[in-house]
């Protein structure tokens, strides 16, 4: 039997960079796994990331829970450019050494149908405030996921060294 | 370290009509640790809700725990006693017609003898309502898992839309 697991690409920073990059995606799997273990340099905590696939614009919405150690709330955005989804790694004001971690399930990604997305990450942090994040969210765009870009929401922000991604096939037959 | 895939399709259904209104997956091998279903697909009416049940059983033998955010705040609630366990939204506005709903459904130790613990992920944003999920369920039964129905709830005269995907997966521990 074919692998149903697959490992299609990865990167692991050695340096800082604006922006992590999956292309020519094989449209031949059914889903999308995409895992990373990220910490930014944005000030303060937590880290928020932005995720466009295909170069799109103005096709992403989310609706997203999140906690911080104190308070759990709710929130979405609507016809956005790029998707931002909270609270999904570390950033300049988390302890030290400490990176975050997500999950991103990305199902159908080949289809010609909208693309739902759900996503999970966690900021931790050694001190009364922590974050993560669990999202569900929508590309509304028919054509086939084939490029997946990933960034820190705010402007100028860079992901570190040491921050790995990791983008997985799934084939459900 | 165990030959053979660790993660693995075992069926898969996708709906090519506007008339199912349950699909089944049958003699499920007990040779996995754990199971995972993973739905994706829309409803054939507005607000329906996608559920599972094992083994055939619709008593009053499924449980579930609830958090979710609605976009403007988040909530948690739980059910008893009831005869299904959610796969997709059943509370803030049910499925679309015409966008996809998602969601999970993780059967830890679904061949053992205990009761059977699953959990689930709902994924439903269409640009302006949805929500967003996270459940613990429960079937109170320490039978070993050989049948999944996934199904709306809504009664047979209510169906999923076409294109819907139905997967079941087994992951191996060792």
């Amino acid at each position: 039997m074919a692998n149903t697991y697959t490992l299609i690409s990865s990167n692991v920073l050695t340096g800082s960079a604006a922006s992590v990059t999956f292309s020519s995606i094989p449209s031949t799997y059914t889903d999308l796994v995409l895992r990373y273990s990220g910490r930014t340099d944005r000030t303060g905590i937590p880290g928020y990331l932005k995720m466009t696939f295909n170069g799109t614009s103005s096709v992403y919405s989310d609706t997203g829970l999140n906690g911080n150690g104190a308070t759990a709330s709710s929130n979405r955005n609507t016809a956005l450019a790029d998707f931002q989804i909270y609270y999904m790694h570390d950033s300049d004001g988390a302890t030290a050494s400490t990176f975050g971690s997500a999950e991103i399930y990305i199902p159908n990604y080949a289809g010609s149908s909208y693309k739902p997305v759900s996503a999970f990450g966690v900021g931790e942090n050694n001190a009364t405030t922590a974050y993560i994040g669990t999202d569900a969210s929508l590309f509304s765009a028919t054509a086939a996921i084939t490029s997946i870009a990933l960034a820190e929401v705010q402007a100028g922000r860079l992901w570190l060294a040491g921050s790995s991604f990791y983008l997985y096939g799934i084939k459900n037959a | 370290m165990a030959a053979g895939a660790t993660y693995e399709p075992i069926a898969t259904t996708t709906i090519s009509n506007t008339t199912t209104t349950s699909v089944t997956f049958s003699s499920i091998s007990a040779g996995y640790t754990d199971l995972r279903l993973v739905f994706n697909g829309t409803v054939g009416t507005a607000g329906l809700t996608v559920a599972a049940r094992f083994n055939g059983d619709t008593g009053t033998n499924y449980s579930f725990t609830n958090l979710r955010g609605n976009g403007t705040a988040a909530a948690s609630s739980r059910q008893s006693n009831y005869t299904w366990i959610p796969v997709t939204d059943d509370i803030v506005s049910g499925g679309s017609t015409t966008i996809p709903s998602f969601g999970t459904l993780d059967i830890f130790s679904y061949a053992g003898s205990t009761n059977k613990t699953a959990l689930g992920t709902i994924s439903s944003d269409t640009n302006g309502s949805g929500t967003v999920q996270r459940t613990v369920n429960l079937w109170r039964n320490t039978a070993a898992i050989t049948s999944i129905t996934v199904f709306i709830t809504s009664g047979t005269s209510f169906y999923f839309g076409n294109g819907a995907t139905a997967t079941i997966y087994g992951i191996k521990a060792a």
